[in-house]
């Protein structure tokens, strides 16, 4: 029995952009933006809207909505990326994971930044995907890191 | 009522939350968080991509599961952590075809640490068919 060579897609070109960050983005976190999300996604708890209900729950100021982190990412044009249009035939977001490592609040100008975490290859029910992981990480105006991200852009 | 972390078993569930999504609400998510790919709101866009129709933004579906989490933890700030993982698309109600997807959650685990209660929820994001689209889990930190 012969053992075939497994040829991967992802070359060494592609894995040096592993590690590689954008620089950061700023975003002052706007009541009208967070007012917008909330309309958009039907989040209709008052604390995220109204400063008296956020501090009758106990909060200094209207919390961040856990997943508006996706409208204030790091400039995504300036990420360098590999290209895997030779490959497959569309692009497919996969999954996000988000990690709450501090709160926010409406009025902080946060920074985020974004690299690619990782780039491997998974062989699907339809066939050879091609995983590339993006890391999207929000910190606050003393550099503590708020919000941690991940998602998962599959090209297939 | 937030859950509290004395009272919660492995196994449990939290209460469903259901919401529904029009193409109004995919534009008003397109507005708002900037993503503007055409099959979130362009039939013809979509449809020549394969799809049957618009779909749901997956940051929409997971908007909705962390609301139905932060509804049961007892707000927003609890949340340590949410994944969700988009296996299927899900389709706007349309004039005469409602479309109502459903978050449903199940205690999977509850441990201390760092001085915090936490408590893992496994997550299911539902079509109208019944179908899970959109697993997912959650770690939130419960009070006492």
């Amino acid at each position: 029995m012969t053992v075939e060579q497994h040829q991967s897609t992802i070359t060494e070109e592609h894995r040096a952009f592993i590690g590689k960050e954008t620089p950061p983005g700023t975003h002052v976190i706007e009541a009208g933006a967070v007012r917008r999300f909330c309309d958009a996604v039907g989040l209709t708890d008052p604390i995220y809207t109204d400063l008296a209900a956020a501090k009758a729950a106990g909060l200094p100021e209207r919390p961040v909505p856990p997943t508006f982190w996706c409208g204030i990412m790091a400039p995504g044009g300036e990420l360098k990326r590999p290209n895997f249009d030779h490959f497959g035939s569309r692009n497919m977001n996969g999954g996000t994971e988000y990690e709450y490592l501090k709160p926010a609040y409406v009025g902080q100008t946060l920074t985020c930044t974004m690299q690619v975490a990782d780039i491997y290859e998974k062989q699907g029910r339809s066939g050879l995907m091609i995983f590339t992981i993006l890391e999207n990480i929000w910190r606050d105006e003393s550099g503590d890191v708020v919000t941690r991200g991940r998602l998962a852009g599959i090209r297939l | 009522m937030a859950a509290r972390f004395s009272d919660v078993e492995v196994g449990q569930s939290i209460p469903e939350l259901q919401k529904e999504a029009t193409t109004q609400t995919l534009v008003k998510f397109a507005g708002a968080t900037g993503d503007f790919y055409q099959i979130h709101y362009d039939r013809e866009f979509a449809q020549a991509a394969g799809l049957p129709d618009v779909i749901l933004h997956g940051f929409l579906k997971k908007a909705f599961l962390a609301e139905a989490v932060s509804n049961w933890a007892g707000g927003p700030q609890r949340l340590r952590k949410l994944v969700a993982q988009y296996r299927g698309v899900d389709l706007p109600s349309r004039p005469g075809t409602q479309q109502l997807f459903t978050v449903r959650g199940t205690v999977t685990k509850k441990w201390e640490q760092d001085g915090e209660r936490l408590v893992e929820l496994q997550l299911e994001g539902v079509d109208t068919e019944g179908k899970v689209t959109t697993p997912g889990s959650a770690v939130v930190a419960l009070a006492s």
